[in-house]
């Protein structure tokens, strides 16, 4: 008698350590869920960020394109900006200004921090080299300045379609070596005439080649800690359109990005506690 | 010796019930705490790839809604349905208002389902030469079929 009532106690305490085995899997399994809800709403608050964002980032680079002249691309490890020179003041600036006005009227919580006026600066990631117009969009000059060294060497061609280049041998013989400037004049070819300032010998370095047969291309290469600028102009002002890929020589596997610098999108869905800040990515 | 036999019935009835009680509670606690799930953010993050694509061909600045809505149905996946009310604005520039210009539905094929529905909002553009022509905002529903 006394057995069977061990017994008995033994399957009662056995099933009730089963039943709790069973309670506790499902509220581990609840607590478990919880957190994946709380997760996933976390990421869908960003994933709506991102749609905000994504949006922005492309009506900017549409308004870089069409209002600031300069068509934008990123292929393999050159960035390749396409513009005509010379082709008039742009309204870039007050058309990128409209468009943060109608973004802040009607998306809420979302803010567009404009970095600077006045004419558009790129900067071209990972190596910092900023691609500006010194005379504004549209202007006649376009500036290439390399603001880091962590690239072995970057590479700047620059065509001009129908032959409109000078034969660049020539202008660089005229150069006095030992500066760390270099600028290039691209002209129509109906003046051909050129102009390099500063004693950077870009002939003697052997940085720089042109396609002398159609006159149609520039090739510069500026290794690292030689600081060297670039102007490309259109001296004559008649308009000149030019294709400028830049190509970089960095260690990593990096993948260029061109960046409106200082310019940031700020989304704040704080009823999910998310605030998303992202650079003006144009390419 | 009857009794006993009534006692040991109830015995495992009420250890049955209490079994049977557990597993039950078990299920119901499992249950509440399945909803939301990864499919749920991968329906936003669809819709937002289709939208961008709409975006980058210029589709959306047509503002033709069957235009549009064709050009969903090719790269949708079968399963998912998108529904979208785009509103167009145009800048008056005595004023410097965006003054409210039209509104643009494209409805799903299905119906809205009583499942989830991700949600979200995007803006942009359409260029006349030189400057952008009118400002729209976009937002849109998406859901499994």
């Amino acid at each position: 008698m006394m057995v069977k009532g061990k017994k008995a106690v033994l399957i009662s305490i056995s099933l009730l350590i089963i039943c709790l085995a069973i309670l506790s899997y499902a509220v581990i399994q609840s607590d478990y869920r919880k957190n994946i809800v709380r997760e996933s709403t976390e990421m869908s608050a960003i994933d709506r960020a991102n749609s905000i964002v994504s949006g922005v980032q492309t009506s900017v680079r549409k308004i870089v394109s069409m209002s600031g002249g300069v068509n934008i691309s990123v292929n393999g490890m050159s960035a390749v900006f396409k513009e005509t020179l010379g082709s008039g003041a742009s309204n870039f600036d007050e058309q990128l200004s409209r468009y943060k006005r109608f973004l802040e009227t009607f998306t809420d919580k979302t803010n567009l921090t404009i970095g600077n006026s006045g004419g558009l600066i790129l900067n071209i990631l990972p190596a910092n080299i900023a691609y500006t117009h010194p005379s504004g969009t549209g202007g006649q000059t376009i500036k290439l300045v390399a603001g880091s060294s962590n690239y072995s060497q970057y590479d700047i061609d620059a065509f001009v379609p129908g032959g409109k280049l000078i034969d660049l041998a020539k202008c660089a013989a005229s150069i006095t070596p030992g500066t760390k400037k270099l600028d290039i004049i691209i002209i129509d070819a109906l003046d051909r005439s050129c102009e390099y300032s500063g004693t950077f010998d870009p002939a003697s370095a052997g940085y720089v080649t042109a396609n002398t047969t159609t006159n149609e291309k520039i090739s510069v290469t500026i290794p690292a800690g030689t600081y060297g600028d670039v102007i490309i102009e259109d001296i004559n002002k008649i308009g000149v359109a030019v294709t400028t890929n830049v190509t970089l020589l960095i260690s990593s596997w990096t993948r260029p990005a061109v960046v409106m610098p200082g310019a940031n999108i700020t989304v704040n869905l704080s009823a999910y506690g998310v605030t998303d800040i992202e650079s003006v990515m144009v390419a | 010796m009857s009794r006993k036999g009534y006692v040991l019935t109830l015995d495992i009835t009420i250890a049955l019930m209490i079994v049977l009680g557990v597993l039950f509670l078990s299920a119901i606690i499992i249950n509440n705490a399945q909803t939301g799930t990864f499919l749920e953010m991968q329906q936003v993050r669809l819709a937002n790839d289709i939208i961008t694509v709409l975006d980058e061909r210029g589709t959306l600045q047509s503002l033709n809604s069957s235009l549009i809505n064709s050009t969903i149905q090719e790269i949708l996946p079968s399963t998912f349905d998108i529904s979208m009310t785009i509103k167009t604005y145009d800048y008056d520039i005595g004023s410097q208002n965006f003054i409210y210009k039209n509104r643009t539905k494209v409805s799903g094929v299905t119906n809205e389902t009583d499942r989830f529905i991700g949600q979200g909002k995007r803006t942009f553009v359409k260029f006349s030469g030189t400057g952008v022509a009118n400002y729209s905002v976009l937002e849109y529903n998406v859901w499994v079929k």
